[in-house]
């Protein structure tokens, strides 16, 4: 026996692998929970090495936007130009913070009108997955209280939903993928059916297959989501009907859909998580602010003041009832005789 | 086993590059699947139990970074390699040669992928052949970047030796051995 298995070593060993990922494909089909602590790894491993990355390119722009600007002959047109340069961009970095700051207030305010699930404010790191899935990385993991099957929403509509978490970063399956599927109901009448993931390379489209066949669907009718599943809230927007068309087997309604965001332009996000967190908190939510931020100055959002403590009650025996003074008749003075 | 750990370290950096640029460049996705060249390098350079395993950690982490079924892209990545090894002998890692040989291996396993969804229910109607023959073409082109600078790596690092295939080593240990005999 081990004769055999010493001669055949490497046919065993390579069927050995054939075999395994078959057992994890067998796995999954009983288990869909969630997909392993070895990808959660994976996602983060790479979630690190983007994060340096972007910050290294910004790093690296900045360096040389100096170097370019402190090359020259004349001093005093140096001044003048460093003058001019920084005035534009000051103001260019305004414009930016301002749009910024607009982008975020209007994601607050999607996020506050949002029941239910708590909004988590989170970063696009990554894209990938293509041509195969419509996969975006976010900022955000398992220890901020992300879980797989949690909504992604920005104030223009759904994203996608969470697919696989590590500590630090998720990955966010969008829309557009034909493996996404989530209840939606037409906002005008109430239709009911099944958004799948339809998306090219150069377009980002869903559509839904199972309206039925009587239903009033119509070209431009507003989709949202249903708030059948607790990963979304009703109301939230989808899409627009781009095409309606009935199924061949004339049973159902077929319509063709394009996101309300533009999934490739995307760069914040709320995530809608149903867990508490792990860590602090910074960005949505009202978590408690992170300790080395507070040393300069930041205070976090207003809390409300705190309430008075209530008086303990300290027990105290119950005084004994006195019996009532009974009242003495004064001995009457002594008339004095005037 | 250290080439397959090394390969799989490279393959999460490329992809985890490849997503940060498309954030950078304001895209959905880039059509390349580095870790396909890396199987193709492999296909190339490795022995089996050491190419099996190499491509077993190449598809964990393309199934971990796209989101399919833990599992598949690990039987394509272990079928595209024992299709690749039947023309890994007429194949080298430099110029056109690599070009070839990459977009073939990346065109195999996609298509080994796309037969796998199916068999397990994945809906995947929306990906077309042109897709994949993009993905190949552009897998072919950094394969002709990329397995150059790998093989160097390895031969600085130790663990490979000069001659750039399975064969070429092969055909040059025939010579050593026969050099020895007649020095004996």
């Amino acid at each position: 026996m081990f004769g055999f298995l010493g001669r055949y070593r490497a046919y065993v060993l390579v069927g050995a692998m054939l075999l395994l990922p078959l057992v994890l494909l067998y796995a999954q089909t009983r288990s869909k929970e969630s997909r392993g602590p070895v990808v959660g790894l994976i996602v983060d491993a790479a979630g690190a090495v983007e994060r340096v990355l972007l910050a290294a390119t910004g790093w690296v722009s900045d360096g040389l936007q100096k170097y370019v600007t402190s090359v020259g002959n004349a001093e005093e047109l140096m001044r003048l130009r460093r003058q001019t340069q920084s005035k534009e961009a000051l103001q260019a970095r305004i414009h930016e913070l301002e749009a910024q700051n607009v982008a975020l207030r209007k994601l607050a305010q999607a996020a506050e009108r949002l029941d239910g699930p708590r909004p988590l404010g989170a970063r696009i790191i990554g894209r990938s997955g293509a041509p195969l899935t419509r996969i975006a990385r976010i900022d955000r993991g398992s220890l901020d209280g992300v879980k797989r099957g949690d909504g992604v929403v920005t104030d223009a509509g759904v994203i996608g939903r969470v697919l696989s978490t590590g500590f630090f970063t998720s990955d966010v399956l969008l829309i557009s993928d034909p493996a996404s599927a989530f209840d939606v109901v037409v906002q005008r009448t109430r239709a009911r059916g099944v958004l799948r993931g339809e998306g090219t390379e150069e377009q980002y489209r869903a559509k839904v297959q199972d309206f039925d066949r009587l239903a009033d669907v119509q070209i431009g009718d507003v989709v949202v989501t249903s708030g059948l599943e607790s990963a979304f809230p009703p109301g939230v927007l989808v899409g627009i009907v781009e095409d309606v068309a009935p199924r061949e087997d004339g049973l159902y309604l077929r319509a063709t859909l394009t996101p309300s965001v533009r999934l490739s332009d995307v760069e914040w996000v709320h995530v809608l998580v149903r867990a508490p967190p792990s860590r602090p908190v910074l960005v949505g939510g009202t978590g408690p602010i992170l300790p080395e931020l507070t040393q300069y100055g930041f205070e976090g959002p207003p809390r409300p003041p705190p309430e008075p403590e209530p008086k303990k009650r300290v027990w105290r025996p119950k005084p004994k009832p006195t019996p009532a003074p009974v009242e003495t008749p004064q001995p009457a003075a002594a008339e004095v005789p005037p | 086993m250290t080439r397959p750990l090394l390969l799989f370290v490279v393959a999460l950096l490329l992809h985890s590059a490849q997503a940060a640029l498309a954030v950078l460049l304001g895209t959905g996705g880039l059509p390349v699947a580095p870790a396909v060249v890396l199987l193709a390098y492999i296909a190339l350079a490795e022995r089996p139990v050491e190419a099996a395993m190499g491509a077993l950690l190449l598809g964990l982490v393309l199934d971990a970074l796209s989101g399919s079924m833990l599992g598949v892209n690990m039987l394509a990545c272990l079928l595209a390699l024992l299709a690749g090894r039947f023309f890994s002998g007429a194949a080298t890692p430099h110029g056109g040669s690599a070009f070839v040989f990459g977009a073939g291996m990346s065109l195999g396993y996609h298509l080994f992928l796309l037969l796998l969804l199916s068999v397990f229910g994945a809906d995947r109607e929306s990906l077309t052949l042109l897709d994949i023959v993009l993905v190949a073409l552009v897998d072919g082109a950094l394969a002709v970047v990329l397995m150059p600078v790998l093989h160097r790596m390895f031969v600085a690092l130790g663990l490979e030796e000069e001659e750039h295939t399975m064969s070429e080593r092969l055909s040059s240990r025939v010579t050593r051995s026969r050099s020895r005999e007649k020095r004996s």
